[in-house]
């Protein structure tokens, strides 16, 4: 395990992403927690933490996607796009890491570097990237989005512009599972769909630790922050409305 | 082409005790924050009048970081930044009070494997709230 931190050699390499992000540098980063509690701050860095990591761990995932579709004789302008969402999530990570640093720094989050992206399990190459998608594109993004959203709305200032530059990225990213799905659709039998529903099923219930049992204090949303009743409605209507009825839409049923 | 001597600098470093927990009443170091050693100038001890954080709040310590608002100069970023890490190193390195810096894990699959989007919007768990921790080091700040 090691703690989570990141750094850039910058040069031509820090130039070569800095359109990407231009529009943020003027920003007034210094003014972030200006007016909100400690207590508010604390949270959030928390959250920028884990937003950064979360973002390094997408990055991983678009990789190891872009090098499954190619093996997949995958169209090449998705496969492109994959390639290109790793530069895009290594831009949230370090938008998400400005925020964070601009609240005070990380938290201490110790991370596996070794396991960043989890490999598929299926056995053809078709199925592999499947398999990917779904996790990445067609669970993990496509819940990102109304979440960003919901979080962008009671947001201000430096966060929520930094929450529209991220969210902007994200709707391609989920839509990236669809189009893949759309043309591998042809290919795939009923037991691989069936497969891959349940793949989508494990990737949904991997979430459910974000909801405690029973009912817990949860404070109000602030810089990024959501409170829990908010969140938790829109994780639920996303699951429905961005999960499960796309992929059924596909002949695929999100096994429960 | 000739190797290159490179000097990467952090974008994302652990903050100086990784809690938030700066002073509540403590006024802005008037010096550079992003320095463990204070300057030849300042004074040994603070005056009654003066309250000196332990971990500099939350302004003073963006204003540490400036340099990720200056994209233009990376090394100035890099400097703030290093500065930053010598900080939390040795505060670290400074007493069991920082031994009990929450640490958080970041939400994975069954295997281990962290999961995939930017969905994590709901803050820690209130059973592993840093903000318990904050008490323990303005206590021992005062001890000294």
């Amino acid at each position: 395990m090691t703690t989570f931190e990141l750094e850039a050699v910058g040069g031509p390499w820090a130039r070569r992403l800095a359109p990407r992000r231009a529009e943020l540098d003027a920003l007034p980063w210094p003014d972030v927690s200006a007016g909100f509690a400690p207590e508010d701050v604390e949270r959030a860095r928390w959250v920028w933490t884990q937003s950064a990591f979360s973002e390094v761990a997408s990055a991983a995932a678009f990789a190891q996607i872009a090098a499954a579709a190619l093996a997949a004789a995958a169209p090449i302008d998705l496969v492109a796009a994959a390639g290109e969402f790793v530069a895009d999530e290594m831009i949230h990570a370090e938008l998400s890491a400005r925020v964070a640093m601009a609240l005070g720094g990380a938290v201490h989050l110790d991370v596996d570097l070794d396991k960043l992206a989890r490999p598929p399990s299926c056995e053809t190459a078709l199925m592999r990237a499947a398999e990917l998608v779904i996790r990445a594109s067609c669970v993990g993004e496509a819940l990102t989005v109304p979440v960003l959203a919901s979080a962008r709305a009671s947001a201000g200032g430096v966060v929520r512009s930094v929450l529209e530059r991220i969210l902007r990225d994200e709707v391609q990213h989920a839509e990236l599972g669809w189009w893949f799905l759309d043309w591998a659709g042809p290919r795939l039998s009923d037991a691989e769909r069936a497969r891959l529903g349940a793949i989508a099923g494990d990737a949904v219930r991997d979430f459910a630790c974000l909801f405690a049992p029973t009912p817990q204090p949860c404070a109000r949303p602030a810089l990024g922050a959501l409170d829990c009743a908010t969140f938790d409605s829109t994780f639920a209507v996303a699951v429905r409305d961005r999960v499960r009825r796309p992929l059924a839409e596909r002949g695929i049923s999100l096994a429960t | 082409m000739n190797p290159r001597v490179l000097t990467p600098y952090k974008i994302l470093a652990v903050a100086a005790l990784s809690t938030g927990c700066a002073s509540p009443h403590a006024e802005p170091p008037a010096a550079s924050t992003s320095a463990a050693t204070p300057p030849p100038e300042a004074p040994a001890t603070p005056t009654p009048t003066e309250a000196t954080p332990e971990i500099p709040p939350a302004s003073a310590r963006a204003a540490a970081s400036s340099g990720m608002a200056d994209p233009s100069d990376p090394r100035s970023r890099g400097d703030a930044a290093r500065s930053l890490v010598a900080l939390r190193d040795e505060l670290e390195a400074d007493g069991d009070a920082l031994t009990r810096i929450a640490h958080y894990r970041p939400l994975c699959d069954a295997r281990g494997y962290p999961l995939v989007g930017n969905v994590i919007r709901k803050g820690p768990s209130p059973r592993v709230q840093p903000s318990a921790l904050c008490a323990s080091v303005r206590a021992r700040s005062a001890r000294r």
